[in-house]
């Protein structure tokens, strides 16, 4: 309920920012704009005349000269995707004129067939393996429960411990990260609230809360003191 | 209206309490613990009827309803600091559970892992009755006691985090290259064999 109510808070408060967010999608445009005039073959759509354009979803207009590349990011034939697969991430895609738009461009763009071909071919396709293994190794926790079922399941019940060893540990702990991620949370509804009192919904406790709350810490058990 | 000032002075003491313990637990919980208000807006209302009675056993009645509903209030917001202190203690516990320098770094791990215990016994065990806890004002003294000693466990565990994690990451690293080195070994072993025997 808290959860929903803060939603909701941050939601009403986001909407009163919106005529500030398209401002800023605005003074983005001429920006984004600026990127493209080097190339000359490509452009970003204008704000037809008697209109308002909210910038939010910029298109990217091909001169006629390089229409032939609007496909250019797009897998050929046979390696065309099925419905389901994320679209632009083709690393086979061909190495075309737009491979010459600046980086922010073509993150940006949709055309990240490209750059992820240039990107394996500078970097070579072992060295990103090599990283993927260690991001792997650096993020990844061992799902300690499913480790567990298996081993009790192989008659090695409570031998997990031999496992630690091979945990990496996190940079912060639980508690400093949920304490983190609640005080920046906090911050934010507070800055987007303006002082609007009702809008910092979700900082009270009621009854309900600290019943759930009893409730929880009664189940749990700090060290188990049946000799006591 | 009856003048009983020492009646008086006991519950503003007691409201005091109650107050410096709400302010308390808006800063160890970052919330406002609305039972708590609760009780002290029944503060007001047993205040008032008791200002405005004229027999003196129902102004003594009101008073004392008055003083029981300050000390919930004081349980209350209490409670909720000690909860909001145990859940960070649980979540210390649960990051230890899993890192092997624990102990190296709190030797009295064990120890305070049964201080905790006993802090949550005490507020579980009234929570467990339902006539204890329709009584808790009765306690408000002991969790009063309780919450310094908390405060004081939960401030080891975060004093020692970083240390542990130091400890463990420099552990986790000498293992990995111990594993790297083996595989090493093996290999080279394994390329000479492959040589000598061509």
């Amino acid at each position: 309920m808290a959860k929903a109510v803060q939603d909701a808070s941050l939601d009403s408060a986001r909407l009163e920012q919106l005529p500030d967010f398209q401002a800023a999608k605005r003074r983005l445009a001429p920006r984004d704009q600026a990127l493209l005039d080097g190339i000359g073959q490509v452009g970003l759509m204008q704000e037809p005349p008697d209109c308002a354009s909210h910038y939010w979803l910029p298109t990217l207009i091909l001169r006629a000269t390089a229409a032939d590349q609007r496909d250019a990011s797009q897998p050929r034939g046979d390696q065309r995707r099925g419905p389901d697969d994320p679209p632009g991430l083709d690393a086979d895609a061909p190495v075309t004129a737009l491979s010459a738009l600046p980086a922010r461009a073509l993150a940006s763009g949709g055309v990240t067939g490209a750059a992820h071909h240039q990107c394996a071919e500078q970097c070579g396709v072992g060295l990103i393996a090599f990283c993927m293994v260690l991001i792997d190794i650096n993020s990844v926790n061992i799902p300690m429960k499913q480790v567990k079922e298996k081993l009790s399941r192989w008659r090695l019940k409570n031998m997990q411990f031999l496992l630690y060893p091979f945990r990496w540990p996190a940079q912060s702990s639980q508690a400093s990260a949920r304490d983190t991620k609640e005080a920046a949370t906090r911050g934010l509804v507070a800055r987007l609230a303006k002082g609007n009192v009702l809008l910092q919904a979700g900082r009270y406790q009621t009854r309900e809360h600290l019943n759930a709350r009893a409730r929880r810490m009664n189940a749990h058990r700090f060290i188990d003191q049946a000799d006591d | 209206m009856i003048d009983r000032p020492e009646r008086f002075a006991g519950l503003y003491e007691l409201f005091r309490q109650a107050e410096i313990q709400l302010k308390q637990t808006e800063e160890i919980d970052r919330n406002l613990t609305i039972p708590a208000v609760n009780e002290l807006r029944y503060v007001a209302f047993h205040l008032l009827r008791a200002l405005s009675e004229q027999d003196s056993n129902g102004f003594d009645a009101d008073i004392e309803r008055a003083e029981n509903h300050a000390k919930r209030a004081i349980y209350d917001a209490t409670e909720a600091s000690i909860l909001s202190l145990l859940e960070k203690a649980e979540a210390y516990q649960a990051d230890f559970r899993t890192l092997e320098c624990t102990t190296e770094v709190l030797p009295n791990y064990v120890d305070l892992l049964r201080q905790l215990e006993k802090i949550r016994r005490g507020v579980s065990d009234i929570r467990a009755s339902e006539e204890l806890y329709l009584n808790r004002q009765q306690y408000y003294p002991q969790v009063i006691e309780s919450i310094a000693d908390l405060r004081e466990l939960v401030a080891t565990l975060e004093q020692a985090d970083p240390l542990i994690r130091v400890k463990s990451r420099k552990k986790a690293i000498q293992l990995l290259l111990l594993v790297i080195s083996v595989l090493a070994a093996i290999f080279g072993i394994a390329v000479s064999v492959g040589l000598h025997l061509l």
